[in-house]
């Protein structure tokens, strides 16, 4: 019998409270099995993180082995910390906070890191709804179009398009037009996403020829027979995605940590539900040592300097 | 300064549930015939008092939020996300004031099963009625019109028109002035507490709540004409007080009509006289041309009659851009939906047909705009949003399965009748505050024929 993965988490703000520590309860991970480095040695901890062991340095930890390091510090201490943590151990499989850079000598720092066994702990691109919809736009015989309205950052939306669509050369033009951001990975497919944020008015989307589905971040009480609306049904096993009549994929979530999500009629919750989904596939695969669904943490690195470009200019090329 | 009925009973000709603008009609008709009448609004008559929260509508899918605000209409602070004002005057205090009529392709055509079942000529006689009644300018003197029109027409197009009133009327102030018309009473931020009715359908009574006072009202005739959305709610609540009939929960084949920028006209030299004149037009003499399809074609090719919209700045230069938009018409389908019981939640969105239906539209009509205007570029992915003109859930028809029949009576009632968008069997792409108006005005012209005062 092998002995459990321990996890070092590095951060304890609202990413790790939300969804890094019951991502990885969901899965199966015990709270004595995690460990959480964070920079001040605050008297209070919020109930999410009871029963883990939190320490302001790495030296005072119980358990001086991990396989898996996750970092969520702040942006100004992320690659600082990135670097003691491989430094600390290097065999582990570590998964990084998606990187901004106001810095660039943060970039040569962060490309060194490269060699490690380092990933994004960007879950975009495992998002189950986005995950469909971009499996649509890839069927469509024709012309089609996924979009993504009102709801994200770029970097996101980069790592979507990235995933998605791969980088050959013809798929790097972006056009940025007002608050729209474009893509064209093939010359009859186009991926936009819009901003700003809004989620009044938020929904992914993808139409071709013959088909559209759209996305209204909506959570159902029951199965409906719209085949054109993708929403979700949340019953004793977890979270059941739908487009119309047709289950398109079932994932195991724990009930009390979908309560924690509440109430979902709330579309913005229901976004982070999404996300959630898509961070426990992501450390479902981790704790098997399967990294091959992992966002590689270059891509990120470049999706970053990409949002950088797009920030000064009209058009860019995905990095 | 508004009556408030006073607790315990009266009696009244006409009880209207509701204060908009079909609401006004029928007061104003039956005043002027000698009825009584007895307004019962939800809302408040004090504006200082008004609660945005009220006026919103629990959504699913698209939002239900104003269909004007990004259009450039004038609202009240706090309600620019509103579809709807709940309170004395109604949505009038959020209109932007567009007064046009439906086209007779409209009432002409079955749509999914529907059809309006009576005539354009009939609704065209309401039609006039109001139009001299609430202020259309003359537009007789407007010599350059016939040749804008001929022009339009020989491009292959049809110019659409409509009275655009600016400030737009808002009923909240005129109220007050029916009061000299005779027996008139409106008890705001009224609940509905109860509703007896007899064994053949006739509704007799209604109690209502208001604060700590509960008021009970007997009449002959009552009127639910409180908008679309509410409408259905309190249909719903007088089946189930009165456990009169079938009661259903959710309505089907909810209509608005989804509007967005399509794109933009680049005009040149050879075209600004035309692009002048629609500009003068409307700024000067409040007449509002857009353009359609002719009804010819939109027969058969069984498209729905969009309206394009040119909408130039006020202080337009040649060369400069201007903004095109659509008012699509939207058929009924079954996904889209009022569950109304107990309070209304809307389920809308535009369907892949409706969407493609418009690109076709616009295939068709966009090269011969392009000759009549200048060069046009259209916007990739328009994002469609509702316009606040709710529709089409108690579809007007003949035979005993319909919500209302041609006269406006609610099913199971003998004398319960509606006036909203919501008895449109097919809603064109018109504003319908003018059609509105126009079925008030046939309903008491009707109401008036069966039992007068």
């Amino acid at each position: 019998m092998t002995a459990p993965l321990r996890v070092l988490i590095a951060g304890a703000g609202w990413r790790v409270t939300r969804f890094v520590v019951p991502a990885l309860i969901n899965e199966g991970v015990s709270r004595d099995g995690i460990a959480i480095v964070r920079r001040s040695g605050s008297s209070h901890s919020p109930p999410e993180l009871r029963g883990i062991q939190i320490v302001t340095d790495l030296k005072d930890l119980d358990m001086p082995e991990f396989q898996l390091s996750i970092n969520c510090v702040a942006r100004e201490s992320l690659v600082t910390i990135q670097r003691a943590l491989v430094a600390r151990a290097p065999g582990a499989l570590h998964f990084c906070d998606t990187p901004i850079f106001n810095d660039r000598r943060d970039l040569v720092r962060v490309l060194s890191l490269s060699r490690h066994r380092l990933f994004s702990l960007e879950d975009w691109p495992l998002m189950p709804n986005l995950v469909f919809l971009g499996r649509e736009m890839a069927k469509a015989e024709g012309a089609a179009e996924l979009r993504v309205e009102q709801f994200g950052i770029a970097g996101h939306f980069l790592s979507l398009y990235r995933s998605l669509c791969g980088v050959r050369p013809a798929s790097r033009r972006l056009i940025q037009k007002g608050d729209a951001l474009t893509g064209h990975p093939t010359t009859r497919k186009t991926v936009t996403f819009q901003s700003p944020k809004n989620f009044a008015v938020a929904k992914a989307s993808t139409r071709s020829d013959n088909s559209l589905v759209e996305d209204f971040h909506e959570v159902e009480s029951a199965p409906h027979d719209d085949p054109e609306v993708l929403y979700r049904v949340v019953d004793d096993v977890g979270v059941r995605y739908y487009c119309g009549a047709q289950e398109i994929s079932t994932h195991r979530v724990l009930p009390e940590l979908i309560a924690g999500f509440a109430p979902l009629n709330d579309r913005k919750n229901v976004h982070e539900l999404d996300k959630f989904i898509g961070l426990t596939t992501l450390f479902r695969s981790a704790l098997r040592k399967d990294t091959t669904s992992a966002y590689p943490y270059l891509h990120s690195v470049r999706d970053a300097l990409t949002v950088r470009r797009l920030d000064a200019h009209q058009m860019s090329l995905l990095f | 300064m508004i009556s408030r009925a006073a607790p315990g009973g009266r009696a009244y000709d006409v009880v209207i549930l509701g204060s908009g603008f079909a609401s006004y009609e029928i007061a104003r008709q039956s005043l002027m015939r000698g009825s009584s009448v007895l307004i019962i609004e939800k809302g408040t008559a004090d504006p200082a008092n008004a609660d945005p929260v009220l006026s919103t509508v629990t959504y699913r899918r698209e939002p239900i939020v104003s269909g004007g605000v990004e259009f450039g209409a004038q609202v009240p602070l706090g309600f620019e996300s509103a579809p709807r004002y709940v309170g004395l005057g109604g949505t009038s205090e959020l209109w932007s004031g567009k007064w046009r009529r439906l086209d007779p392709i409209d009432l002409q055509r079955s749509v999914a099963g529907r059809r309006w079942p009576i005539s354009y000529d009939e609704l065209d006689v309401a039609y006039d009625r109001v139009a001299a009644d609430y202020g259309w300018p003359d537009w007789s003197g407007d010599t350059a019109y016939a040749g804008c029109r001929e022009r339009v027409t020989a491009h292959g197009l049809r110019v659409v028109e409509m009275y655009e009133e600016n400030p737009p009327m808002r009923l909240r102030p005129k109220w007050p002035a029916l009061l000299q018309l005779g027996a008139l009473e409106v008890i705001d931020e009224a609940q509905l507490a109860g509703a007896e009715a007899d064994a053949n359908g006739s509704l007799e009574r209604l109690s209502v709540r208001r604060r700590r006072d509960e008021i009970t009202v007997d009449a002959s005739r009552f009127v639910v004409a409180c908008g679309a959305i509410e409408s259905v709610r309190v249909i719903t609540w007088l089946r189930v007080a009165t456990g009169m009939g079938r009661t259903a929960r959710i309505y089907g084949g909810f209509m608005d009509h989804p509007k967005a920028f399509v794109g933009e006209i680049v005009p040149n030299a050879s075209h600004l006289s035309l692009l002048e004149y629609l500009h003068r037009a409307r700024s000067e003499s409040k007449r509002l041309l857009a353009f359609g399809l002719p009804p010819d074609e939109l027969a058969l090719d069984h498209g729905g009659n969009h309206t394009v919209f040119v909408w130039p700045s006020a202080s337009q230069r040649a060369g400069e851009p201007m903004r095109m938009v659509i008012n699509l018409e939207q058929f009924p389908e079954p996904h889209n939906t009022i569950a109304a019981d107990p309070a209304p939640v809307v389920t809308w969105r535009v369907s892949r047909r409706t969407r493609t239906d418009a690109e076709a539209f616009l295939a068709d009509l966009v090269p011969r705009l392009a000759r009549l205007v200048g060069s046009i570029h259209l916007t990739p992915s328009p994002s469609f949003r509702g316009a606040s003109h709710p529709a089409g859930v108690l579809p007007m028809a003949n035979g005993p399965e319909a919500h209302v029949d041609p006269h406006c009576r609610v099913r199971d009632f003998a004398n319960v009748y509606c006036v909203s968008s919501a008895v449109f069997p097919v809603a064109g792409s018109a504003n319908p505050t003018m059609t509105i108006v126009a079925l008030a005005r046939r309903l008491a012209d009707h109401l008036h024929r069966v039992d007068p005062a």
